[in-house]
């Protein structure tokens, strides 16, 4: 007779390699109602397919893309290679885009990782931590001599991608149930944003300039470092305004959830 | 501590809380006596999740159920889910807390099921001692809910409710007793399910589940998709008839309809309870 640890390790081990024949089956009861090999095929393919469902839900628009065969075989080999580790399944998907990047076969059609990289960043902004946005009227009262020495924190929730693919483009068409655009891929990738401003999810692409300016501002640099970087892009008279149309624009989206400068 | 010195809180009749009525639960205040959250929907940074169920909370008393405690697991127990656990019970102050008699992984993983145990001394021990565990940290007495179960071990030694009771009673834990686990149970294992309720601590019994399932061949799968049928409506009178006013709530998982549908099967529920009260009271006065 097993003891209970390595009862239960058969047990996980035949759920998850169900036709491997270990020696469960003689753990179990087999009577006139069921065999031994059905009762414990209950649990092995309810296993399978609820997590097929979790994956089903973080991943509308993979599923979409790939179609429901196509997916379902995702589901079971991704399933196999990352079992669940967490007490929640709402953090199975994690390595999603990591696993069809690296998977010999699905790293053929690389618009997979970068969907399922977008999918995965809607996950986490949606309930990321809480933090209030800092608004228009707390910038307009900080003294005009600071503003060289301001530094921000961005919102708990904002998640930053970088996108060869129509990734947005195939996400809103799967969300809205339009019929699926073909996959394309631009030369330069763009960076993305994807955050939570009170309960909704946004996301919008930035511009090159746009782009370095707010990795920098995340980095911990002052906005009198991001004026000077902005001079790559942009004449340096006219830095002062567009880094001000920036941060304003980073402050009505929600982006920016405190503003500090030394005292 | 003895079980019988205090009074069994008593909340009504609930249901358990799923997002697609979040907002008709804050428009609309229908008249429902209590919720049950899953706790692992709620072990959250932030976002919707926490929000609504803030809201939620100002208006329903509420209790925390949850699936990934693990109790009979031969892992270590998981001290960040208890701590989360704790942390959410502090911010939401639910009337009690329930899990499952059951295991749900080993070597760190989580299959998110409700697998069972062997009914033996050995999982008897390892169980009373981890829910003591458990209590003492969450700092109070938590519910133990019977699963369905699909198989049974050739190692067991004692029948499914001799083995809740004495975990029950060596534990000094309360019990949440699901009403279609102990029918769907039944059917796959040939059992009698009145043997099962007669068995039970009447003193322990906190809450009572109901909920449908679904045929799969011979066997009964627990799907928590359908409305509760007749038998396990025969067997919650039988229930009520034995622990009397024990707090009802009706599950659904899966294929959620709209609430409307569940507040009626919850009436259906306060009627024959209250009909078994009634019957009970009478009785009781021809005895006078």
């Amino acid at each position: 007779m097993h003891k209970l640890p390595t009862l239960q390790q058969l047990f996980q081990y035949h759920v998850l390699h169900p036709h491997s024949g270990n020696v469960i089956e003689t753990a179990v009861v087999s009577d006139a109602k069921a065999t031994a090999q059905a009762r414990l095929d209950i649990y092995a393919s309810a296993y399978r397919m609820r997590l097929s469902e979790a994956l089903e839900q973080d991943f509308t628009a993979l599923h979409t893309l790939l179609g429901d065969e196509q997916f379902e075989a995702l589901c079971l080999s991704y399933i196999d290679a990352h079992p669940s580790r967490h007490y929640s399944l709402r953090h199975l998907g994690r390595h999603m885009s990591a696993f069809l990047r690296e998977h010999d076969f699905y790293a053929r059609q690389p618009v997979l990782a970068e969907l399922a990289a977008f999918e995965w960043m809607m996950v986490e902004a949606f309930d990321a931590a809480d933090s209030d946005a800092v608004t228009l009227h707390v910038l307009a009262r900080l003294p005009a001599e600071r503003w060289g020495q301001l530094r921000f924190s961005a919102h708990p929730s904002v998640q930053r991608l970088e996108l060869f693919w129509n990734v947005p483009v195939l996400w809103g068409a799967a969300h809205q149930q339009h019929d699926m655009p073909e996959p394309q891929r631009d030369a330069h990738a763009l960076t993305w944003l994807v955050w939570r401003r009170e309960l909704k999810t946004w996301y919008r692409s930035l511009g090159a300039e746009e782009a370095w300016a707010w990795h920098a501002a995340c980095a911990g640099h002052d906005f009198g470092e991001i004026c000077s970087g902005l001079c790559r892009w942009v004449d340096e008279e006219s830095v002062p305004a567009a880094a001000a149309g920036m941060l304003q624009r980073w402050i009505n989206d929600g982006l920016v959830s405190a503003i500090r400068y030394p005292a | 501590m003895s079980v019988t010195s205090r009074a069994r809180p008593y909340l009504g009749y609930g249901l358990g809380l799923r997002t697609a009525h979040y907002q008709t639960l804050l428009n609309e205040r229908p008249k429902l006596d209590w919720l049950e959250v899953l706790s692992e929907n709620y072990m959250v940074e932030g976002g919707k999740p926490l929000y609504y169920l803030d809201r939620i909370r100002a208006h329903y008393p509420l209790v925390m159920h949850g699936v990934s405690l693990s109790i009979g697991s031969s892992d270590p127990l998981n001290q960040d889910y208890l701590r989360q656990l704790k942390q959410l019970a502090a911010r939401i102050e639910p009337r009690w807390i329930s899990d499952h008699l059951c295991w749900t992984g080993v070597q760190h993983k989580n299959m998110h099921d409700l697998f069972p145990l062997p009914y033996t001394e050995e999982a008897l021990r390892h169980v009373v001692g981890r829910i003591r565990a458990v209590q003492d940290f969450l700092g109070q007495r938590i519910l133990i809910e019977n699963v369905s179960s699909y198989l049974t071990y050739t190692a067991s030694d004692m029948s499914e409710w001799e083995f809740l009771r004495a975990v029950s009673d060596e534990a000094d834990c309360l019990l949440l007793v699901d009403i279609n686990n102990i029918y769907v149970s039944a059917c796959n294992h040939n059992f009698d399910p009145l043997a099962y309720l007669d068995a039970l601590p009447a003193a322990r019994v906190q809450q009572f589940h109901l909920a449908g399932h679904s045929m799969n061949g011979a066997m009964i799968i627990d799907t928590h998709d359908a409305p509760v049928i007749d038998p396990v409506w025969e067997l919650y009178a039988e229930a009520v008839r034995r622990f009397g006013h024990v707090s009802t709530l009706i599950e659904r998982d899966d294929n959620i309809p709209e609430l409307p549908e569940l507040m009626g099967e919850l009436a259906h529920a306060r009627v024959i309870a209250e009909s078994v009260h009634a019957a009970s009271a009478a009785a009781t006065r021809r005895l006078a």
